[in-house]
């Protein structure tokens, strides 16, 4: 990988070990003049993104992007504009849940705005939305899920992915044409950029993110009930994601995809339904399935009663209504637009 | 222009922008392969497996999520894969990493998933071993049970999927996720027609796609795809070759021209064939391709060369070079290898190629693939071919031309297969013989059983029959004798019946008797003190009590005595029996003719205790005689003259022996030496030799062995010591010790450094043993029996049992000999010791003798006027009447002395066999057998 992505993969790793510090293992020992395998501290930090981030990194540090190309261009205009949306959903599913409960009242203009941007997602829309909400926290002084939120997203991270807008709307979409010694400019300065960000949403390598594919119940005649939880761990550089089995007594949302403070307790989590969902699970046993691919998929419009999703590794427009849980995902869409954005969809 | 058409090559990801008609397989195949680690692709030969995986599938990924590594098995589909990891990885890959590492290490060069593509996956079913394929299977378990992010496709032949049934038990999800590749459909081949057509601006006429699909399928709904590609591919050659422009037209006039398709590919491969400036050889080259199976194999040219043999086909390589890049011209072969390999471009051509084939070619390719297979098998698990596998080599092995490392591995199996069956035939010999052996053994054992029966019935019987009937008796025994030549038991009863039978004939005055038989009378008138055997054994002499000197001369048992005037000591006699030295109790001696006439006299000192070697004669020559003479020895001529004086003891001498040539004397000390003395032919007269070293107490007897080259001197404390004389300046000593190991007591005659071992243990020292006759001290040791026993004469002033005696309390012992270094006790003594007999007595015997083959003892108990006749072990066949006993020379017989007559034992069982059987001394010995059986 050589020069190109070490200062980002560097610089973003160190922060992360602040925030996990088990990984602190694979930090050099100075002392013993250890050299580290840059490739190894890749994939680490890769794994330590959620899956919708971590997956776009893969790609940034993959063998063809290597080359200060147009290619390599593009691919961080996805990764930061993946990133960013991620961030969002993040913000945005605490927001329904704590004014679904209370605990904060959005202005009126954020309402309205939500609304009409929230149907159709563009880059734009998420940095609005990253700034807008932590506006109204902060404002409200109200805790976000994730606390470091309230530390990182300060102006100085509101004025860095403003940035992307207007470069992705030019350059991004090919609105203006750059030659190869501006590519090459560019994906030098976007790289920094891209490390700044991405520093300052490091914290996320404490939280982990799920998918609940199925919860059992267990209950004895005697004993209490347990409920048996099939998770898959979204924090991977493969979409072959690890299963995991977990006993609880409590029993969190199923067909899910959740963000947990800790994997050992189903206490506090976020669930990102239905802006992030996983389609794994899902049996293709129907004609009309057979178009569903199996991924991590992100919410991207709502148009004439159709929610769409983009996937994260499949990266072909997929239909998804055949889903079997298509219709709950668009009752708790139409929930949430109503609850944040006031209106009925 | 550049064909849109790829002929019979697989579509790559380079050409996926002509790749049409497959859209729904393509969809289908890229949601299958998230369904989970492996996923198997399968379906008939030229169905567009291979162009599906690597050129459709491949298409649907993004550049950064799909790494392919294609893998194809070459010789060895680990070997091969190994060389695909080693292709991809940026980082290099280190020789001690496990599949999964390295897997791991490529992604983290590339950060894409790793998509292993195995290929043409049936070759490993058709060429790989079976340990190939174990190990294969290990790999790909370890890969999907790895974290690694690593996809496997398995691209095989429908016909050969039941072999992944073997990978079913390792990879139990194998067959989960599958994916069946069918037959184009014409909607979708109109599709893969027009398709690149478009792509490529080539116009085509309307309806030209459908009637193209006609003429490939007519009425049918599937194309044969490789028939289609050849079938356009002609078109577009067609169609170019009229066509100078890039405006190239497919019509329905070009398909029309392009003939019919029925057997397309057999067509365009004997066209191709044509071509060729030797057709045979070309098609001979072109078999050489084609497995056993009828499906492609890839060959280097040195394979082909050695192959096309077995066609009839030579071909130099230069030529070979040249037909290969025809047919890669030709487009029947692909280009060659990184590994040298040519391969035909499609299974079909090589199932057209393989119609080809006659019988006895098919023959012989299976045959040449078992051979490739087993060697296969060797190099990894070195077994050979066995016999089944030779025999069914057999007929063809002319014909196979095998490479030189398959003629090699065949040659070599069949040496390992003669030299195992030599092995085999000699061990079965050798197991034959010995069970033969076993079995002559065991009859042998039985009759030697059933002998030691009869054997032993029969000594019973000869035992019952010598009181009664002696004569029976020895015949039985002799017939006993005939099987059991050792038993001492039967040898007794010959000799006791014999002497019986005699003794009864002598009793009773039978003249029959033969007159050497009949006891010699000895005309004394006293008793016989003592009587001895000369040297050379031809006379026996003595003295009586009366002063009268004895002797016997044994050839023709005529007796001379003459009177001396005083008590006599004792007496010696020269070698050639024609002088005596008497010593008289007063220390004076005088020397004697054989007819009692006086030569002269001389003086002598005599001691306590021993006095038998007080005088020797010399051999006859220019010395007579050796006398002891206080602290020296004298020399005297035959006028009674003293010659010479052996001066340097610094005590009395005891003893003096001359060694059988004349030329050494030895003197024994009261000093604690012996000297070996010889004439210094210098000085002109005898000096001291050497000395006989390391006695710690009076030196009493000395004495030569018969070949004069070893001396056996006796002492005071306890010890014997054979010195070896060899003549040197300085002679080996030879310290007698005992050494006693559990109930063996033997003497062991060690060399020793030092004459002053202190370490010796005695016999006497085992108390577990009542052995008190050996724990004295020693006066006299003389060797007997041709130098294979040691009678030594021990003295103590004790008696055991009884309170100090005044007197001197003598034993003999004897010893056997192995060698000068080995002596054991003889038997007699460990019996009676054994037994631990009371009576102390039973060990102590004045005078011992010995048979020269040592066959025979005979004993004078120190209590008891008989002669005990004992064997040499311990048996004690009879006992004598007696005194005196003396074994002639050729051991047939014992003298003894009976009251002053000298009789005569034969112990010789030749002898008595002789007398009784030849010469029927006492009558027909099978006389009183019927008698016997009766009973």
């Amino acid at each position: 990988m050589a020069v190109i992505n070490e200062d980002l993969i560097q610089k973003v790793f160190v922060e992360m070990v602040k925030y996990r510090p088990a990984l602190a293992k694979y930090m050099p020992d100075k002392d013993e003049n250890e050299e580290i395998d840059l490739r190894i501290i890749a994939d680490l930090v890769i794994k330590n993104f959620p899956w919708p981030a971590g997956v776009e990194l893969r790609r940034l540090f993959s063998g063809s992007m290597r080359q200060l190309g147009r290619q390599r261009l593009d691919q961080i205009f996805k990764t930061i504009e993946r990133t960013i949306q991620f961030v969002s959903f993040v913000m945005v599913c605490q927001v329904w849940y704590d004014v679904t409960n209370k605990k904060i009242v959005l202005p009126d203009q954020v309402r309205k705005e939500f609304a009409d941007r929230f149907q159709v997602l563009t880059m734009g829309n998420f940095c609005w939305l990253i700034r807008a909400l932590a506006t109204a926290y902060s404002e409200q002084k109200v805790e976000w899920f994730l606390p470091e939120m309230n530390e990182q997203f300060d102006k100085k991270f509101f004025a860095a992915i403003d940035f992307w807008v207007p470069e992705r709307n030019e350059i991004g979409h090919y609105q203006i044409n750059l030659d190869e010694g501006e590519i090459e400019k560019r994906c030098v300065e976007y790289e920094e950029k891209l490390t700044m960000i991405l520093q300052r949403i490091s914290f996320f390598a404490k939280y982990r993110l799920v998918s609940v594919r199925d919860i059992k119940v267990i209950k004895p005649r005697i004993h209490e009930a347990k409920f048996h939880h099939i998770i898959d761990l979204l924090n991977s550089s493969d979409s072959d994601f690890k299963g995991e089995e977990i006993d609880e007594t409590k029993f969190s949302d199923s067909q899910s995809v959740l963000l947990m403070k800790s994997i050992k307790s189903f206490d506090d989590y976020l669930n990102l339904s239905p802006l992030i969902i996983d389609t794994n699970s899902e049996v293709i046993d129907a004609k009309e399935k057979f178009d569903i691919r199996k991924d991590i998929f992100m919410y991207t419009k709502y148009r004439s009663g159709h929610l769409m999703y983009l996937g994260t590794e499949v990266t072909e427009k997929c239909d998804l209504r055949a889903l079997s849980n298509y219709n709950i995902l668009l009752e708790e869409y139409k929930a949430l637009m109503l609850a944040i954005g006031g209106i009925e969809v | 222009m550049k064909s849109p058409f790829k002929f019979l090559d697989a579509y790559t990801i380079n050409d996926r922008e002509v790749f049409f008609g497959r859209d729904q397989e393509i969809t289908e195949l890229y949601r299958r392969v998230f369904e989970g680690k492996m996923l198997l692709v399968y379906g008939i030969s030229g169905t567009g497996k291979s162009s599906l995986v690597n050129c459709g599938l491949a298409s649907r990924f993004d550049e950064s999520d799909w790494l392919p590594v294609s893998v194809r098995r070459g010789s060895n589909i680990i070997d091969s894969l190994n060389d695909a990891f080693n292709k991809e990885a940026l980082t290099k890959l280190k020789k001690n990493q496990s599949v999964s590492e390295r897997l791991q290490s490529i992604y983290l060069d590339h950060f894409k998933p790793v998509f292993l593509i195995f290929d043409q996956f049936e070759e490993l079913f058709i060429f790989g071993s079976q340990e190939e394929k174990e190990g294969f299977i290990k790999i790909i378990k370890e890969i999907s049970e790895s974290e690694t992010q690593c996809r496997i496709i398995f691209v095989i032949r429908e016909e050969f999927l039941a072999g992944m049934t073997e990978f079913e038990s390792e990879l139990p999800e194998i067959f989960i996720n599958r994916f069946r590749v069918e037959k184009m459909k014409r909607a979708n081949a109109i599709n893969a027609v027009e398709g690149p057509c478009k792509v490529y601006g080539i116009e085509t006429e309307t309806g030209f796609s459908e009637e193209l699909i006609d003429k490939l399928c007519p009425g049918g709904n599937e194309i044969e795809l490789t028939y289609m590609q050849i079938y356009l591919d002609r078109i577009f050659r067609l169609a170019t070759a009229e066509i100078e422009s890039e405006n190239v037209k497919f019509s329905g006039d070009l398909l029309a021209r392009a003939g019919s398709v029925s057997d397309l590919l057999g067509q365009f491969l004997e066209e191709q064939v044509y071509e060729m400036d030797v057709p045979e050889t070309g098609m001979s080259i072109l078999k050489s391709f084609v497995s056993v199976q009828g499906t492609k194999k890839q060959m280097t040219a040195q394979e082909i060369g050695e192959s096309i043999k077995a066609f009839g086909t030579g071909i130099s390589e230069p030529d070979l070079i040249r037909y290969l890049e025809k047919f890669v011209d030709l487009r029947i072969l692909r280009e060659r290898d990184e590994a040298g390999h040519f391969e035909l471009r499609h299974d079909a051509l090589a199932a057209k190629i393989y119609e080809k084939f006659t019988l006895s070619e098919k023959e012989l390719l299976e045959v040449r693939q078992f051979v490739e297979n087993a060697y296969q098998a060797f190099s990894t698990r070195k077994t050979w071919l066995n016999n089944e596998d030779l025999e069914y080599l057999a007929p063809y092995e002319k014909s196979l031309f095998l490479s030189p490392a398959l003629t090699q591995f065949v040659k070599q199996s069949k040496e390992k297969l003669h030299s195992q069956q030599r092995a085999l035939k000699r061990l079965t010999r050798i197991v034959a013989i010995i069970f033969i052996g076993l079995i002559g053994l065991g009859i042998r054992y039985y009759f030697k059983q059933k002998n030691t029966q009869e054997i032993r019935e029969n000594t019973v019987f000869a035992l019952l029959q010598e009181k009664v009937d002696p004569l029976t008796s020895i015949n039985t025994a002799f017939k006993i004798r005939e099987e059991d030549t050792l038993s001492s038991l039967v040898q007794g009863i010959i000799i006791r019946s014999f002497h019986s039978l005699l003794n009864g004939k002598i009793s009773a005055g039978d003249s029959s008797v033969p007159q050497e038989f009949l006891p010699v009378s000895i005309p004394v008138k006293d008793s016989i003190c003592s009587f001895r055997m000369n040297r050379s054994g031809t006379h026996l002499y003595g003295w009586s009590s009366g002063n009268e000197i004895i002797l016997l001369d044994l050839k023709d048992s005529r007796v001379t005595t003459f009177s001396v005037p005083d008590p006599v000591l004792v007496i010696e006699m020269s070698d050639d029996a024609k002088y005596f030295a008497v010593i008289y109790k007063n220390s004076t001696g005088e020397v004697f003719t054989s007819s009692g006439e006086k030569i002269f006299d001389f003086q002598t000192s005599p001691n306590h205790l021993m006095n038998n070697r007080l005088v020797r004669f010399f051999p006859p020559g220019k010395y007579f005689l050796a006398v002891v003479k206080d602290n020296t020895a004298e020399i005297y001529d035959s006028t009674g003259t003293v010659i010479y004086r052996l001066e340097g003891h610094t005590g009395s001498v005891n003893s003096l022996d001359i060694s059988p040539d004349g030329r050494f004397v030895v003197t024994a000390s009261s000093d604690k030496n012996a000297l070996i003395w010889n004439y210094n032919n210098r000085i002109f007269k005898f000096t001291p030799y050497d000395t006989i070293e390391g006695h710690l107490d009076t030196v009493w007897s000395c004495e030569f062995n018969k070949t004069g080259k070893y001396i056996i001197t006796a002492s005071g404390d306890s010890m014997l010591r054979i010195s070896d004389l060899n003549g040197y300046q300085r002679e080996r000593f030879l310290t007698f010790t005992t050494n006693t190991s559990g109930s063996r007591l033997s003497t062991l005659f060690l060399p020793s450094e030092s004459s002053n071992d202190t370490k010796q243990k005695y016999l006497w020292a085992d108390t577990s043993l009542n052995l008190d006759a050996h724990n004295k001290k020693i006066c006299d040791a003389r060797f007997a029996s041709n130098d294979r026993a040691i009678i030594s004469s021990n003295y103590s002033y004790d008696m055991p049992g009884c309170e100090k005696t005044q007197g001197i309390f003598r034993t003999e012992v004897v010893y056997f000999g192995q060698s000068y270094n080995n002596y054991s006790l003889y038997d007699y003594y460990l019996t009676k010791a054994r037994n631990k007999y009371s009576d102390w007595s039973q060990q102590y015997i004045n005078c011992w003798e010995i048979s020269p083959d040592r066959q025979f003892y005979a004993a004078v108990p120190r209590l008891g006027n008989d002669i005990i006749v004992s064997m040499s072990n311990g048996y004690q066949m009879l006992s004598l009447k007696g005194s005196n006993p003396m074994f002639s020379f050729d051991g047939k017989y014992l003298y003894y002395i009976n009251d002053r007559k000298l009789g005569r034992l034969i112990v010789s069982l030749n002898e008595i066999y002789s007398f009784v059987f030849e010469k029927k001394v006492f009558g027909d010995p099978g006389s009183g057998n019927l008698m016997w059986l009766l009973l």
